[in-house]
């Protein structure tokens, strides 16, 4: 009987997740969380002269206040573009705040993210932003950091493709390489490590790699299959599992199934209460583990995995 | 379980019997150098921060209209509630350091008959040494360690998954007469508190094929270290020759103030005969001492690697707390923190700031730290500071962290920390615990709107016998 139960909360749950959309579109709410006290820690920022202060912190914002459905006032949109057009470089390439000296795809991906939130993508000069990551692709199919770091690794090819989606290039891409590249990272156990050879898989990797697999159309079954058999035993889908569970591993994890075409099995009851754990009662925020304090980065992936479970307790 | 039960009781005992202010014509108020200190939860394989406090204590002979800082004629004593010497010895973490630190520091002793000893000769009880150019009682490299007392204190989480522990201990400060008769007392917090770097380090030894231990982390830390224009792999360095690696203290290459020493000292002199294991990637001439301090190498690395930012934390240059104290202990918790939302970056800069300015090639010194006037050199603070004029000090203390809070003001010889707390944990502090010592002894005054005991010292006639008892902005230039 409990488990008919437990099965029929669970389907709920999903098919709530499911028809989610990214964004809310009135206030949040949700039962043991402040969500005013979220989005009044969030702006906390703006009384800042130097608002947003960097690309990551602008992102965390702009995400923040658009999945609590509260919106951006047009002064702090008006900034916000305006300091990322900033951070543009004559390379083509985003900074991560002005005081940094080498432009990157981390930012440059964060950048644009930041944008499509702002429905503002054309603030910037795409052309550029494409040459930047077209000097750092590498015959080896994988893509560099920066000018400084042209290496190939797996995060850089992920924001390398995800930028060339954005504003369009994937065309730059040989995507029988980068696919063999990226299957380069993959680990006996199904999932993805952000080195090749030995090191465990972790969900962020995992997620990285389904999505440049998914977005170059050459994701396969049995990298699909072995994946979600990875992602199976993580604290996040395995309640028996006695790893230490993180917020960006959760929220990775997510992402992951979503990318690998089953959003079915995220377990909401899993997040949730897991977020639970996380939540500053004090300031609204988030922590990024269990016992630590809240920071906009860790707040803003804790919203972030309410929005894709749909508990953000919103019209969305 | 009775013996943890006794221990709270003594504590609390103990810190209420210290708090009761002092009706005799002394008062005592004392503070920690910095608002929280690092120490490492591990030492077999480098050392990062030993354990290391300091306590200065100011004594202030009242009873007359115009009272003196006391110099002479009197004994400062300190202890702590929730920990003594049996205690530190019992802790499996701390005896790591006793059993490691001889070796990175040669010919120190950690324990003398039967008692801790901290790297300056200080124990975990002891007495404090007057200091004329702060005009203080101090204490320094006291070995206060973080403490597990099973109560609510224990708000530390351990990055090894050990049980919480207490970061804010509370020591007990003690002063006598000539004639051995207490005649003030005072309580103070001294914070200590382990940082973020295993919570990241572990998972990246693990991500690379190492074990997620504190060895694995030596390893591979060791790799990586080995891949940088030194060569070093500072795992294969035995530095006395019993055929194993480590343990290492990155400061016999890198100078790092905060061991004391204005240079490093370079390994052949710490260990004149270390070996180099076999298989190691380098040679003897090799081994050098570095251009780099380990502040620099250690936060340049962090904001300009591209695993770092990729794989971690890619808004390291504002998030401190990954690798300061941030495990449920928020170093940074006071007045300036209560009142706005300035940051640590403020007064510091963002780490891609700091290397700008060229901060890190001169860690810890006054000209690269912040003071009350304006935030460090190169820095631009999104808020404006305190004005000079009115808040005009009259000299400042050549002593780490001095320029910050520590400049001598009021009458020219009470500390600034004196009155206003600890950097970082400013009265009145987020953080109930900083607050106690203000309010216990300004507590019988009247305060205006808006203002209260956990303010900054500003009842006169806490010291000045006969003045007002009600709280104010006393004139902060030294002739005053």
């Amino acid at each position: 009987m409990s488990k008919l139960i437990r099965i029929t909360v669970v389907t709920l749950s999903i098919v709530a997740a499911c028809s989610a959309a990214v964004f809310a579109k009135g206030p949040a709410s949700g039962k043991g969380f402040d969500f005013a006290k979220t989005r009044a820690f969030m702006c906390e920022m703006e009384t800042r002269p130097d608002f947003p202060v960097s690309i990551v912190l602008a992102n965390d914002y702009v995400y923040s206040l658009l999945a609590l459905g509260d919106g951006i006032a047009p002064a702090r949109k008006s900034a916000t573009i305006s300091y990322i057009k900033g951070a543009q470089q004559k390379n083509g390439g985003f900074i991560g705040d002005k005081a940094d000296k080498n432009a990157s795809l981390l930012y440059t991906d964060l950048a644009l993210e930041t944008l499509g939130y702002l429905k503002a993508t054309n603030a910037i000069d795409s052309g550029m932003a494409r040459s930047f990551v077209a000097s750092l692709r590498n015959p080896d199919g994988g893509f560099g950091f920066s000018r400084v770091s042209p290496g190939s690794n797996l995060a850089s090819t992920y924001y390398a493709v995800r930028t060339l989606k954005t504003i369009g290039g994937l065309d730059l891409i040989d995507k029988t390489k980068t696919a063999r590249y990226i299957r380069g990272f993959e680990r006996r156990n199904g999932g993805f490590g952000y080195v090749k050879g030995n090191g465990v898989a972790d969900p962020k990797n995992t997620y990285m790699a389904a999505f440049v697999l998914n977005t170059l159309g050459m994701m396969d079954n049995a990298t699909r299959k072995g994946a979600l058999k990875f992602l199976a035993n993580t604290p996040y889908l395995d309640t028996r599992s006695k790893e230490r569970p993180e917020l960006d591993a959760q929220l990775y994890t997510i992402l992951a199934l979503k990318e690998l075409k089953a959003g079915a099995r995220i377990d909401r009851r899993i997040a949730t209460a897991f977020l639970k754990k996380l939540y500053i009662p004090i300031n609204g925020g988030f922590g990024p583990l269990v016992g630590y304090g809240s920071t906009p980065d860790s707040t803003t992936n804790a919203l972030r995995i309410l929005a894709e479970t749909g508990s953000l307790g919103t019209n969305r | 379980m009775m013996k943890t039960a006794l221990r709270s009781l003594a504590a609390i005992a103990a810190t209420a019997i210290f708090s009761v202010p002092s009706m005799a014509a002394y008062k005592v108020i004392a503070n920690n150098d910095l608002g929280m200190h690092c120490a490492c939860p591990t030492f077999a394989g480098f050392l990062l921060l030993p354990p290391y406090n300091t306590i200065r204590a100011q004594v202030i002979k009242t009873g007359s209209e115009d009272p003196n800082v006391a110099s002479s004629g009197v004994t400062v004593s300190y202890s702590f509630a929730e920990e003594n010497d049996p205690i530190l010895q019992a802790d499996p973490y701390f005896s790591q350091w006793v059993t490691y630190a001889p070796k990175m520091f040669p010919g120190y002793k950690p324990v003398v008959n039967g008692k801790v000893v901290g790297l300056t000769g200080n124990g975990i009880t002891g007495t404090m040494k007057y200091d004329a150019t702060a005009n203080a009682f101090i204490a320094t490299g006291i070995p206060a360690y973080p403490v597990t007392t099973k109560t609510s204190k224990d708000v530390m989480t351990d990055p090894l998954g050990g049980p919480n522990r207490d970061p804010f201990l509370t020591a007990l400060i003690s002063v006598k007469d000539s004639t051995g008769k207490v005649v003030a007392s005072t309580t103070t917090v001294v914070p200590v508190a382990f940082g973020g770097c295993c919570t990241c380090h572990l998972k990246l030894a693990s991500a690379n094929g190492y074990p997620a231990t504190p060895a694995g982390s030596f390893k591979y830390l060791g790799k990586l270290h080995g891949q940088n224009g030194s060569k070093i792999d500072f795992t294969y360095i035995d530095p006395d020759g019993d055929g194993v690696g480590g343990p290492i203290r990155c400061s016999w290459c890198h100078w790092d103030p905060a061991m004391g020493e204005s240079a490093a000292p370079g390994l052949s002199k710490v260990w004149p005969n270390y070996k180099i294991l076999s298989g190691a990637g380098f040679t003897y001439s090799d081994v050098k001492v570095s251009r780099y301090s380990f502040s620099d190498v250690l936060h340049r690395f962090h904001s300009q690697d591209q695993v770092v930012l990729s794989q971690y934390d890619p808004n390291i240059a504002n998030n401190c707390y990954d690798c300061h104290p941030g495990n449920n202990v928020n170093c940074y918790r006071g007045a300036h923190k209560g009142k706005t939302a300035i940051w640590c970056t403020d007064c510091h800069g963002n780490l891609n700031q700091r290397v700008a300015a060229g901060q890190l090639t001169q860690p810890w010194q006054q000209s690269t730290l912040p003071s009350c006037y304006s935030p460090a050199a190169g820095i631009n603070s999104a808020f404006a500071c305190h004005n000079s004029t009115t808040y005009a000090t009259t000299k400042t203390w050549p002593a780490l962290f001095g320029k910050f809070i520590n400049g001598q003001a009021h009458h020219g010889g009470v500390l600034c920390q004196t009155c206003h707390g600890e950097p970082h944990a400013e009265n009145p502090s987020t953080q109930a615990l900083d607050n106690v010592q203000n309010a216990n002894i300004q507590g019988f005054g009247k305060f205006p709107a808006g203002k209260d005991k956990t303010y900054a010292i500003g009842v006169c006639n806490v010291c000045h016998t006969n003045r007002s008892n009600t709280w104010g902005v006393p004139p902060h230039s030294g002739g005053d």
